[in-house]
């Protein structure tokens, strides 16, 4: 039990810096949920219920839109087809019982399966779930504020506190390099994920990126493996 | 709020959910050498596609940003102290526009 509380604690503090990064998407979602014509109810019940900043943004646009369910239906599926692989990765690494199987989703976000997936030789459950109530209660409490108080409670600009979503992903993304070719896979899907943004695909590049990179990776390895100089 | 409203952001909540409940229902335990290395790669391939994401919405200071990355990588490299390297990469860029605004 204590040592499922630690854990719950690690993955809590785990996250800070990221509630600290997520607080002006959360004042910024407020804003525009609210210039989209919702009222405070709408506003604070999305980000009880849907607790997802992208899905949460379209789904305020398109309710003042007045647009039609099956784009609706559309946009939120393309917006959160990513999530399959998180759950595929998470579940390799995480060893997590029938019932937790079904409430670790509940509160999945980007930054839950960042720090998840980089403690995953110490991660479990407890971690993972301190991991999202501490971003869930920070995302909810600035949605909170930014109802309550709209943009100009704190100059994140100035203070370049948006900086740090980046940064935390950067930090993370080179403590789980190990191996030339994780270098290599780093590259390729960072070259993809810029094509993917010149080419404005959105929120597509996730998931093509996360598709094609780790290939690119596998027919590297292959090569390796053939060449006659691979030890 | 109309009761359509309330509907479309439950459904929009039960859609949500089904796609990140997803990955961890499917049960693929039978898993090839090859799909072990793909998934080895995918967190590494998401975690570049969430930097050069949110890097691409704060062209501002790119310069100072990309030096503030790049020492942030190597206190993570040399010493493995996640908070260190954030807590150095976000003061070497207040430095860097301390520096920079006091110059201009």
């Amino acid at each position: 039990m204590k040592t499922r509380f630690s854990s719950f604690r690690r993955g809590f503090a785990s996250v800070l810096s990221l509630c600290v990064a997520g607080a002006p998407v959360a004042l910024a979602y407020a804003a525009v949920a609210r210039n989209a014509g919702l009222n405070p109810l709408q506003i604070q019940l999305m980000s009880l219920t849907i607790y997802s900043a992208a899905t949460q943004i379209a789904l305020a646009q398109l309710l003042s839109a007045d647009a039609a369910v099956w784009t609706v239906i559309i946009t939120i599926v393309v917006l959160n087809l990513h999530y399959l692989l998180y759950g595929l990765t998470l579940t390799k690494y995480i060893k997590l019982s029938r019932f937790e199987r079904f409430l670790a989703p509940l509160l999945l976000t980007d930054s839950v399966y960042a720090v998840a997936i980089a403690e995953r030789e110490h991660g479990n459950f407890a971690f993972l779930l301190g991991a999202e109530v501490g971003l869930f209660f920070s995302w909810n409490l600035f949605t909170a504020l930014g109802i309550l108080f709209g943009n100009g409670l704190i100059d994140f600009q100035s203070a370049h506190l948006d900086f740090v979503a980046p940064l935390t992903f950067f930090v993370l993304l080179i403590s789980m390099l190990r191996t030339r070719l994780d270098f290599t896979v780093a590259i390729f899907a960072a070259v993809i994920a810029g094509l993917c943004h010149i080419a404005g695909l959105g929120s597509m590049t996730v998931i093509i990126v996360a598709i094609v990179a780790p290939m690119l990776g596998i027919w590297v390895s292959e090569l390796q493996k053939r060449s006659p100089t691979a030890s | 709020m109309t009761m359509d409203h309330f509907w479309i952001i439950v459904g929009a909540a039960l859609l949500v959910y089904i796609c990140r409940a997803s990955g961890f229902v499917l049960n693929l335990k039978a898993a090839s050498p090859v799909w072990e290395r793909f998934l080895h790669f995918v967190p590494i391939a998401i975690f570049s596609v969430l930097v050069v994401s949110a890097m691409t919405k704060q062209v501002e200071m790119l310069d100072f940003k990309l030096v503030a990355l790049a020492f942030a990588g190597f206190i993570i490299w040399r010493t493995r102290q996640f908070g260190l390297a954030v807590i150095a990469g976000i003061g070497v860029l207040w430095v860097l526009t301390a520096i920079g605004g006091s110059a201009g």
